[in-house]
């Protein structure tokens, strides 16, 4: 256990209401002299409460996903007594595949930025890429300068093509900036072989999938990710619920 | 849609099955957005939002202990949450058409404040850091913190020896989210 959080399990009983009455009082006391526990607690609560919204956010996308097929019946409903519309649907399919594909479904959409977050940056700065070029991409993409991290990475790729990291973050830099296509292509490019993205790279094609609506192929990386037992095992499990 | 007793949902949200707060919504949710339009004069859609956030707000109450027996119906619970909801989040912009003597049929469902879910810029930062979490702690921290698990029972499911080693896997957890808390605070002081 870390040591600089000697506080952090009487910290924790106390905010779960595990002290009994004269504990309590003792914590008490020693938090009103003590700025150290005071900062320790405020930052633990900060946790624990943003985890509690982290899952409760998980439920409220499946209840989103659930008011989308009251919508939907509502849609289906109009669409049958009015041919007017099924006759509209059918020239909007001529289309073509590239714009349905890489158009959202909008009532998928809530749920999508509900799951959806950028991937933390974990390219630590000291064994941090090599080139100066690809350290400042990454400072881009930490600080949410999406477009000059999109502009780096894709330099950095050209004389490294194969790169996981860069095609990683370029994905991530994409999908940031909504640009789905682009995301989806350069994930894509990395999904062939086992590398240390491969679990988050399946999950951020299940959920761009997911947002176009491709129930198939959201389904298809979900259940690889089930089963190759990876750490969004249950958060598939939880997006595939909302499919079923 | 079938009614099942409040005694089974009640039963079902304990058991953990997402499925039973589904069901929930799915059973009330007309009724709640026909009321909700009705008396306070909002939107399907702020509406619909709305009874997610009071399901949340229910099952939450049930899994922590702090709702254990109905003294109304489900219904009326859910009611309840909704009217305080409804006034703390469209107060301002109501068009306050609403007779306060209806509102007082359903009851006031304490506490308010935790009905309006808001994020402070750390709890966001937590959340963007959770949803990328590996094993076991992703797991952990889901039976204690939504699942409302002991920790016995997390040790159970997670095939650990006893409850103290689930305890420390938690802490362990904890601790390094607010190491990285922690670094970002200091990053943006330093910036």
């Amino acid at each position: 256990m870390d040591n600089s959080f000697k506080n952090s399990e009487l910290i924790d009983r106390y905010l779960n209401g595990l002290l009994n009455e004269d504990e309590q009082h003792q914590f008490e006391e020693q938090l009103a002299q003590d700025n150290e526990l005071k900062s320790e607690l405020d930052d633990q609560r900060d946790v624990e409460e943003g985890i509690r919204l982290f899952f409760e956010d998980e439920l409220k996308a499946k209840l989103q996903s659930t008011e989308a097929e009251f919508k939907d019946g509502g849609q289906k409903f109009l669409w049958s007594r009015q041919s007017f519309y099924a006759i509209a649907a059918s020239i909007a399919l001529l289309i073509g595949c590239y714009y349905v594909f890489f158009q959202s479904t909008p009532n998928n959409d809530k749920t999508f930025y509900a799951l959806y977050k950028p991937y933390p940056n974990v390219v630590e700065p000291v064994v941090r890429l090599m080139d100066n070029n690809s350290n400042l991409a990454m400072n881009y993409y930490e600080s949410g300068d999406y477009e000059n991290a999109i502009l780096l990475l894709s330099e950095s790729l050209l004389s490294d093509p194969n790169n996981d990291d860069y095609l990683f973050y370029l994905g991530q830099s994409y999908m940031a900036s909504d640009n789905m296509e682009l995301a989806y292509k350069t994930f894509n490019k990395m999904v062939t072989e086992n590398n240390k993205y491969t679990a988050p790279t399946l999950w951020y094609l299940a959920l761009i999938n997911f947002r176009n609506g491709n129930n198939q192929q959201t389904k298809r990386h979900l259940n690889q990710l089930i089963s190759d037992h990876s750490d969004y095992k249950v958060r598939a499990e939880g997006l595939l619920e909302t499919l079923d | 849609m079938l009614k099942i007793s409040d005694e089974s949902i009640l039963k079902q949200i304990k058991s953990q099955d997402d499925q039973g707060v589904i069901h929930l919504y799915k059973s009330y949710r007309n009724e709640f957005i026909l009321w909700a339009k009705k008396k306070f004069d909002i939107g399907e859609d702020q509406a619909a939002d709305v009874f997610q956030d009071c399901i949340i707000t229910f099952r939450s109450n049930v899994i922590s202990g702090k709702l254990t027996v109905l003294s109304s119906s489900i219904k009326t619970y859910l009611f309840g949450i909704g009217k305080n909801l409804i006034l703390s989040k469209f107060r301002k912009s109501s068009k306050e058409v609403y007779d306060e003597t209806m509102l007082n049929f359903f009851p006031s469902v304490e506490p308010t404040m935790e009905q309006t879910i808001e994020h402070n810029e750390k709890q966001k930062m937590i959340r963007t850091w959770l949803s990328n979490l590996g094993e076991p702690c992703y797991t952990v921290l889901r039976l204690f913190y939504y699942e409302g698990f002991s920790m016995e029972a997390i040790a159970a499911k997670m095939g650990y020896k006893n409850d103290n080693v689930a305890k420390t896997q938690k802490l362990r957890c904890i601790n390094s989210l607010k190491s990285k808390l922690i670094k970002a605070s200091n990053k943006e002081n330093v910036n």
